[in-house]
């Protein structure tokens, strides 16, 4: 396990796919704090120098909230997801496999370290941005909801991970990039689609997490269910990796 | 003893089969030449040997063992030298080595030494170099160091030669050469040439069907009787005498004189005579071996007819 990790290590450094990810999270955790508090102040004096004159309401610390999680949802997620499919399909849609493969390597371990090494630069990148956003909040407004964001941001990561495992998933058994990289776009929008089945036990499903954090940063869902939702992500993440992982054991190498 | 037996080995690709009952066996330290044309079977027989695809039916057996699907255990015995292999361009050299000596779970001490003398088996000096700047002739170099990493018990190559240039197969044969010295080598090609070169026995495949399995020796003894002839007087009145001796099978004319086949060497001795006999002054006189290349397309031949 261990060499096949710093082999897709050597990668994610040697692309710069870490940096590139870190950057962005921590450019767009600035640019939301930044937005929410003077977006309104720019709006006042554009329109003021065309000769119109409202006055903007003073912006809140939700508004902060509300472009944190409208920027990771829209941008983060989409950038996440290309990366993320890339590294899953490179090896293949490079032919790599096949040398790889004439070596003792475990196809699980080749599964998991994907797997384990995106979950883990998406965990690393959002408590980076976190901290930044945290930051900047509480030193723009004055207030920062720190365990109420964080559990939010828990919703957020464990609805990337389900939508990046689908990549995963289907990867394991397509040879091209575009194929897992369009059905894991497509179960984004089906999950955006779906939030509006909210009664009954389908206020659970995981695919609300398309929305929750946001809501629940506002205050406005409970607690238990924004955690349901993600712990049924986050199965539904495991499942996805165990059904790679029977699917990439079947398949032909070549 | 034989390293590797295949009994009864197919392949279906649904209606399609891509192999149909190839048995062979090739013995411990000898190079088996493999040989077929594009799309006989070849590269589908290592894919399976390799175990990186299933087979539909048939028996594998590596020293003894069987070899199963994904089988990690036998991976570690086992050099593979694909025909265009295919690296990470990122990566140096070296940094391929050492994944692949980590991969084999080998003493970390001795790393360092290993990729050092490796490289150098290769003639491959550009170790620190990232492999997108490789030629190919030093990823076909790379792949075969990388192959010999753990000092396999069979080094299986997959026309290693067909994408290189002369001079780039000529470097590839000399390795091989080398070698098999100390392994068995199982060695796929359409490039006969190459395969006469270095291979102890051949195994042709057509078709998805072992045609034969033969030593090499015995392919470049065992066949007809061919002997080439120039002689001082015209061509023309060389055939006519041909033609009276009456046991010569077929003649064609080349480099001035003539390549004919007989039956057995009374009769070689016999027409030479009955040419000095005549006056004729003979230039040259040889017998000629036949190549891997003619027996390659006397059997396909026979095998269309």
């Amino acid at each position: 396990m261990k060499t096949i990790v710093k082999y897709d290590l050597l990668y994610w450094q040697r692309t710069s796919k870490f940096i590139v990810l870190g950057a962005l999270g921590l450019f767009l955790s600035g640019l939301s704090v930044l937005t929410a508090r003077y977006f309104n102040y720019i709006i006042e004096f554009a329109l003021r120098s065309e000769g119109i004159d409202i006055e903007m309401p003073e912006p809140t610390v939700l508004e902060s909230y509300t472009q944190f999680f409208s920027n990771f949802n829209q941008i983060f997620l989409w950038v996440v997801l290309f990366v993320a499919v890339a590294f899953f399909t490179r090896d293949r849609t490079r032919g790599h496999l096949p040398l790889l493969f004439s070596k003792p390597l475990s196809r699980i371990h080749f599964i998991l370290s994907k797997s384990l090494l995106i979950s883990l630069t998406v965990l690393v990148t959002l408590l980076a941005s976190a901290v930044v956003f945290g930051y900047y909040t509480y030193f723009l407004f004055d207030t920062f909801a720190l365990g109420r964001f964080l559990l939010a941001l828990l919703g957020f990561y464990a609805f990337v991970l389900m939508i990046v495992h689908t990549g995963l998933l289907v990867s394991a058994a397509s040879k091209s990039y575009w194929v897992p990289a369009l059905s894991a776009l497509g179960l984004y929008f089906v999950a955006s689609l779906l939030t509006i089945l909210d009664f009954g036990v389908l206020k659970y499903m995981p695919w609300h997490l398309a929305a929750y954090p946001l809501v629940y940063a506002h205050g406005q869902l409970d607690t238990s269910v924004l955690l349901w939702a993600t712990a049924l992500a986050f199965a539904l993440s495991a499942v996805m990796v165990l059904l790679s992982l029977r699917l990439f054991k079947s398949r032909p190498i070549v | 003893m034989s390293l590797l037996v295949i009994e009864g080995l197919t392949k279906h690709y649904g209606t399609f089969k891509a192999l149909d009952d190839v048995t062979m066996t090739i013995g411990r330290n000898e190079a088996y030449g493999f040989i077929g044309r594009n799309g006989a079977g070849k590269t589908t027989t290592i894919h399976v040997v390799l175990s990186m695809i299933a087979k539909t039916s048939g028996t594998l057996l590596f020293d003894g063992i069987p070899i199963t699907a994904d089988d990690v255990n036998y991976r570690r015995k086992i050099g593979y030298v694909p025909d265009v292999p295919s690296f990470p361009s990122y990566m140096t050299a070296e940094e391929w080595l050492a994944f692949t000596y980590a991969a084999h779970g080998l003493d970390p001490r001795k790393q360092r030494e290993t990729i050092t003398a490796v490289l150098a088996e290769v003639a491959l000096g550009a170790g620190k170099k990232r492999i997108g700047g490789f030629s190919r002739g030093m990823k076909q170099r790379l792949a075969i160091a990388q192959a010999l990493m753990h000092r396999p018990m069979m080094l299986i190559m997959d026309e290693p030669t067909s994408a290189l240039d002369p001079l780039g197969r000529k470097d590839v044969i000399d390795i091989i050469r080398r070698l098999k010295q100390d392994m068995t080598v199982f060695y796929s090609t359409h490039i006969l040439e190459d395969a006469q070169k270095v291979c102890d026995r051949i195994g042709l495949i057509e078709q998805g069907k072992m045609i034969f399995e033969k030593d090499m020796a015995t392919i470049v003894t065992d066949q007809t009787l061919r002997y080439f002839l120039s002689v001082v007087e015209p061509l023309e009145s060389l055939i006519e005498h041909l033609g009276t001796f009456g046991k010569v099978q077929d003649y064609t004319v080349q480099n001035g004189g003539l390549s004919y086949v007989v039956d057995d060497e009374t009769d070689a001795a016999g027409l030479l005579r009955l040419l000095l006999d005549a006056g004729f002054h003979i230039q040259q006189y040889r017998r000629e071996e036949k190549t891997l290349e003619d027996v390659f397309i006397e059997v396909l031949h026979e095998n269309h007819r």
